[in-house]
């Protein structure tokens, strides 16, 4: 591969941060150059898990392809199946059952808090904190057993399909999440107690990183990274899709912009999330799951995009359609992460190599949502 | 600004180009060449202005070739899609948007890795996917890989 940061004297360092390394969260690879500790350039090197899965589904039809979305963001599995499954009902113009809502909206911000769970942890974890990656783990085990209760699934769901779910939701479904919430929330206390007043931590986090208001959006950034920038984005407030518009919940916004407000948003946003499940459990719907769609899908010729709120951020699928194949004729899905990493060499310039790591922790990133 | 009157106001500033009601959201048509005019006309002189960037990507179609672009404007709560047209499908050019939005650099990288359109006025045009040495722009129609293509 040609290098992209060009060394202009021999004095220049050139440092490669990844493509294995424990705290790029997979596979990232960063070419950084330095001089002595101080960042001076950041050039992401993607593509190591790229299976363009745009062009995959391209070849496959409208059923199929949402089960490759669940391997992109696979902390978000259930929001991107359910950003495909929107977008072709709105294209077929087909209405879902109310429970069918209900339960959507309940896997989601299910899903959002054993993501931000894993983030807490791994955030520990990227800083020298070993303890709190064992005890998130713990508390997310319990969400993904439920999961796998649900769906039988633990990472890759598949369960929401275009026209309502897969399946019904297998009995005492709202009880058992009732139960858990009411552990989780005493735990999530802990986390404050943990890490949230540690000074070590304060001290890493607090004003390193800074993204402003009018950067954030300049470069794209979605969900809790733009948030903590003071940049409204949540697309459940501006495009509020299933239960959403009638839920009363806060948009965590906060102005400091630096890694520690991305973390006290997250935490922030996990409260909220414990709020939103507890509005919806006692009033789940009777009634079926799923509203009559043909077996094979068929759009009609035109192109439809569809955003929901994943736990990093907007993702967006981009469908365009011929109107007589089975299969799109092209798709396109707007991942968040790739936007939020746009803005991490902008963020790091001028910093510290172990700012870098604790800036990447906050930013929240997965790879196969990166690449695709 | 309601969807209306900014098409009367398009209608007299670029002539040039159509409008489509096919999906949720309207879909302006315009050639690549008065593309980044249009684009930075939406986002700096019309008010209030679309000042996010939802989506960048890229259509194939069997002579010709499109770059989407998704707008949105926070003020006013409108949405856009611009389809800027590239008749030329052997050397695919149009101009970099990046000094509009630093953060479409990557995505325009993106473009070019996968559909080989080339960005002009970018500032590191890159196969950021692919590597170079990649042959073929895999999300064109006609790339064909005998071993790892998925077909059914």
């Amino acid at each position: 591969m040609q290098p992209t940061v060009e060394v202009l004297n021999e004095r220049d360092y050139i440092l490669n941060v990844g493509p294995q390394h424990p705290s790029t969260h997979g596979v990232l690879h960063l070419r950084i150059k330095i001089e002595g500790e101080t960042i001076l350039d950041v050039e992401p090197v993607l593509g190591y898990i790229h299976r363009s899965i745009e062009k995959m589904s391209e070849a496959l039809t409208y059923r199929q392809f949402i089960q490759m979305t669940s391997r992109m963001d696979y902390l978000s599995a259930h929001m991107n199946n359910l950003a495909c499954a929107l977008a072709i009902e709105n294209a077929l113009q087909v209405e879902v059952p109310d429970k069918v809502k209900y339960i959507r909206t309940i896997l989601c911000e299910l899903t959002r808090l054993a993501s931000h769970q894993l983030w807490w942890a791994a955030n520990g974890l990227d800083l020298g904190a070993v303890t709190p990656f064992f005890l998130a783990f713990r508390d997310r085990e319990a969400i993904t057993d439920i999961f796998e209760e649900v769906c039988g699934s633990r990472l890759t769901m598949n369960y929401i399909v275009p026209g309502g779910l897969m399946e019904d939701v297998p009995e005492g479904f709202a009880d058992k999440i009732k139960t858990y919430l009411d552990t989780f929330e005493r735990t999530l206390s802990e986390y404050d107690q943990l890490l949230t007043g540690n000074e070590i931590f304060r001290g890493r986090n607090i004003g390193v990183g800074v993204l402003t208001k009018e950067e954030a959006l300049a470069y794209g950034c979605t969900g809790p990274v733009a948030r903590a920038s003071g940049l409204s984005c949540d697309v459940r407030k501006w495009f509020p899709y299933e239960m959403y518009d009638k839920l009363s919940f806060e948009e965590i916004i906060l102005t400091e912009g630096d890694s520690y407000a991305r973390y006290k948003v997250r935490i922030a946003e996990m409260y909220q999330s414990i709020k939103i499940l507890r509005q919806l459990l006692d009033g789940i719907p009777e009634g079926d799951f799923q509203a009559k769609v043909k077996k094979i899908i068929k759009l009609p010729a035109g192109e439809f995009y569809q955003r929901v709120e994943t736990a990093r951020g907007e993702f967006g699928v981009y469908i365009v359609s011929d109107g007589k194949s089975s299969s799109p004729y092209r798709i396109k899905f707007r991942s968040p992460g790739l936007s939020n990493l746009a803005a991490l060499p902008f963020m790091t310039k001028g910093a510290k190599i172990g700012d870098l790591i604790a800036v990447m922790a906050s930013l929240d990133l997965v790879i196969p949502d990166i690449d695709r | 600004m309601q969807i209306e009157e900014l098409k009367i106001k398009l209608a007299d500033a670029f002539p040039q180009c159509t409008f489509e009601e096919k999906s949720n959201m309207t879909t302006i048509l315009i050639n690549a060449s008065d593309a980044y005019a249009l684009i930075k006309y939406l986002k700096t002189e019309v008010n209030p202005g679309f000042d996010t960037l939802s989506c960048l990507t890229a259509i194939d179609w069997p002579d010709y070739m499109e770059v989407v672009y998704i707008l949105f404007s926070r003020e006013s709560k409108t949405q856009l899609i611009i389809k800027s047209k590239i008749s030329d499908r052997n050397s695919p050019e149009t101009k970099s948007i990046c000094d509009l939005w630093p953060g479409a650099e990557l995505l325009e990288c993106e473009i070019f890795d996968l559909f080989g359109i080339n960005f002009t006025n970018h500032p590191l045009l890159r196969r950021v996917f692919l590597g170079e040495e990649w042959i073929g722009y895999p999300l064109r129609k006609d790339y064909v890989d005998e071993i790892n293509m998925i077909t059914l």
